[in-house]
């Protein structure tokens, strides 16, 4: 069975390659992206079967990324939202976009990888 | 002339020939569930610094308002710096984990256990900082407590309670013993969720090998309720437990210790005991345990109304104008809420918290009989039109996500009076709605 592939968009250089390490020894193909722009080329690249966003970066914040690929059929890719943000009106913002899957730095990487297969899960079911 | 930057001025209306022109230092009580702009408070007759009549500049008012920016300056200031600590120290923690795990090749015992170590460190600098930010955003001028009718027995079930991170060398057992005939509380229940957590966590910390944890609630003079929270723990000295509250304790070595890992989660519990309007104490003994004991304030659906009804008042006769009641509800017509309602309510709840202004209130919804009503009182028009357009969209979600059937049971109702006894009746009105179809004899 062909390895799941997750995006990873974080504009921190460093919790980048910390999530691509993890996420490579637990099995997955990893693509990455810095900004939202990169992230948003990537999605329609690589077709990744999840993708992970950091909430702030430059060049289209994670919002501006699922505006982006509307037309794409973006509402049928699981996302994360991975953030240093525990404002609540972020969580809101985020339920009223769909998005159920929202982690907060920092956070425990058993969670982020439940999380994921959860995700990746759901869409299975056909129930994202 | 008032100057309009303060949100509030007295109470009491200041008559024309007293000469002080500074905004009064007092407004809303302690306890309203949010911060006051000053650090004064009226007294008991009602008179507050506005009443000074004195020259410009000179009030003690000034002083008062200085004194306040900066605290919130300062809790800003926090608050940002807190957020933005999170990045690397998450960088951090997960290098450290990774290398410990072997993910970056084989590592040796000794490696592992003073990765071991750096790691437990970086969780307590991550705890701390949780509760820096926690603090700070309590503290900063836009934070709101979300009171509610809380039953405290079902609150402290004990599987709301326990840790997954509990240390495993120590055996912890709890003993929950709050009664839930108990009348309500008016609380925010995840703060005060929150605030007991601190008290247990800190129980655990400070303690032996074992220790049993009691929780127990009661009813105080006063319309209050007292919740107890007793260790079999190491206990303080006198002089830790008699200035555990005391901003700059500078005690004994062992006090300092103490104080210096309890210090922000008791801050944060004193912090949240505060805004309930409540009463912190402590008994403790060396080696005897510690009890803490927080009082706050009994569900009382007419005086929270009547409290609002006041606040709101003092807020549009500052503003000049009147103020409105928004009065809607979310129900099925099955009957019970479903689940996805549920999730629905309390979005709406956060959403409403959010777009509410510094002048509104939302009272705590009534859940009686398979529908929910929001109950707020706001100043501005644009806040109706906001209120109604979410509930709108909830109801939408709901139909295309579960098919459940929605019924609005009274839409948003704008009610503009400038007549205060207009109002006032009004309110008795949307009172006996509101809490009177649930208590039957409490109606008066």
């Amino acid at each position: 069975m062909r390895r799941k592939k997750v995006l990873v968009a974080d504009d921190d250089r460093d919790i980048v390659l910390a999530l691509k390490i993890r996420l490579e020894a637990a099995g997955y193909e990893i693509v990455t992206a810095m900004d939202g722009k990169e992230a948003v080329e990537s999605i329609r690249q690589e077709k990744p079967d999840l993708a992970i966003l950091d909430i702030n970066m430059p060049e289209g914040n994670a919002f501006a990324v699922l505006d982006e690929l509307r037309d794409d059929g973006i509402e049928k890719l699981p996302v994360i939202f991975l953030t240093a943000d525990t404002q609540e009106k972020s969580q809101v913002k985020a339920f009223h976009r769909g998005i159920r899957h929202y982690l907060t730095k920092p956070y425990d990487p058993k969670t982020l990888l439940v999380l994921i297969e959860h995700a990746l899960d759901e869409k299975r079911r056909g129930a994202a | 002339m008032t100057e309009r930057s303060t949100r509030r001025s007295a109470g009491t209306v200041v008559p024309t020939g007293s000469v002080c022109t500074c905004e009064s230092a007092a407004g809303g009580r302690k306890g309203n569930g949010r911060k006051n702009n000053a650090a004064a408070n009226p007294d008991r007759n009602g008179r507050s610094d506005s009443d000074t009549t004195a020259t410009n500049g000179s009030c003690r008012s000034n002083l008062d308002r200085a004194r306040t920016r900066a605290r919130r300056e300062q809790a800003d200031f926090l608050a940002n710096l807190s957020h933005d600590l999170r990045s690397p120290l998450t960088s951090l923690r997960e290098f450290v984990s990774i290398v410990e795990e072997g993910l970056a090749g084989p590592i040796s015992d000794q490696q592992r256990e003073y990765l071991g170590i750096a790691l437990r460190n970086a969780d307590a600098i991550a705890e701390m900082m949780e509760h820096l930010l926690v603090l700070t955003r309590m503290q900063q001028e836009s934070f709101r407590l979300d009171r509610r009718r809380v039953n405290l027995a079902e609150l402290f079930q004990d599987d709301t309670l326990p840790h997954e991170d509990r240390p495993k060398e120590k055996d912890v057992s709890f003993n929950v013993n709050v009664d839930p005939g108990l009348p309500d509380a008016y609380a925010d229940p995840d703060r005060l969720l929150e605030a007991v957590r601190n008290l247990v966590d800190n129980a655990i910390k400070y303690s032996g090998d074992a220790v049993t944890i009691t929780i127990e609630a009661a009813e105080t003079r006063g319309s209050m309720l007292e919740i107890r929270v007793r260790d079999t723990g190491h206990g303080m000295d006198a002089d830790t437990r008699r200035n555990l509250f005391v901003r700059s304790y500078r005690g004994s070595q062992a006090g300092r210790k103490m104080l210096g890992g309890l210090g922000l989660g008791l801050s944060i519990v004193k912090e949240i005991v505060d805004l309930h309007g409540g009463r912190i104490r402590v008994r403790s003994q060396i080696n005897e345990g510690t009890e803490f004991r927080l009082t706050l304030p009994q569900f009382d659906a007419k005086r929270i109304l009547t409290e609002s009804l006041d606040e709101m008042w003092q807020a549009a006769d500052e503003r000049g104008g009147g103020f409105a009641f928004v009065h809607a509800g979310i129900k099925e017509s099955q009957g019970a809420l479903s689940p996805s309602t549920e999730e629905a309510v309390s979005l709406v709840r956060q959403v409403l918290r959010k777009t509410l202004g510094p002048d509104d209130i939302l009272l705590p919804e009534d859940d009686a009989g398979g529908a929910v009503r929001f109950v707020l009182m706001v100043g501005k028009s644009s806040v109706t039109a906001t209120v109604r357009r979410l509930l709108r969209t909830v109801e939408e979600r709901l139909k295309m996500q579960s098919g459940t059937y929605v019924e609005w049971e009274s839409g948003p109702t704008w009610l503009h009076s400038e007549n205060f006894n207009h109002l006032k009746e009004m309110a008795d009105v949307i009172f006996h709605q509101w809490c009177c179809a649930r208590e039957g004899k409490d109606a008066a």
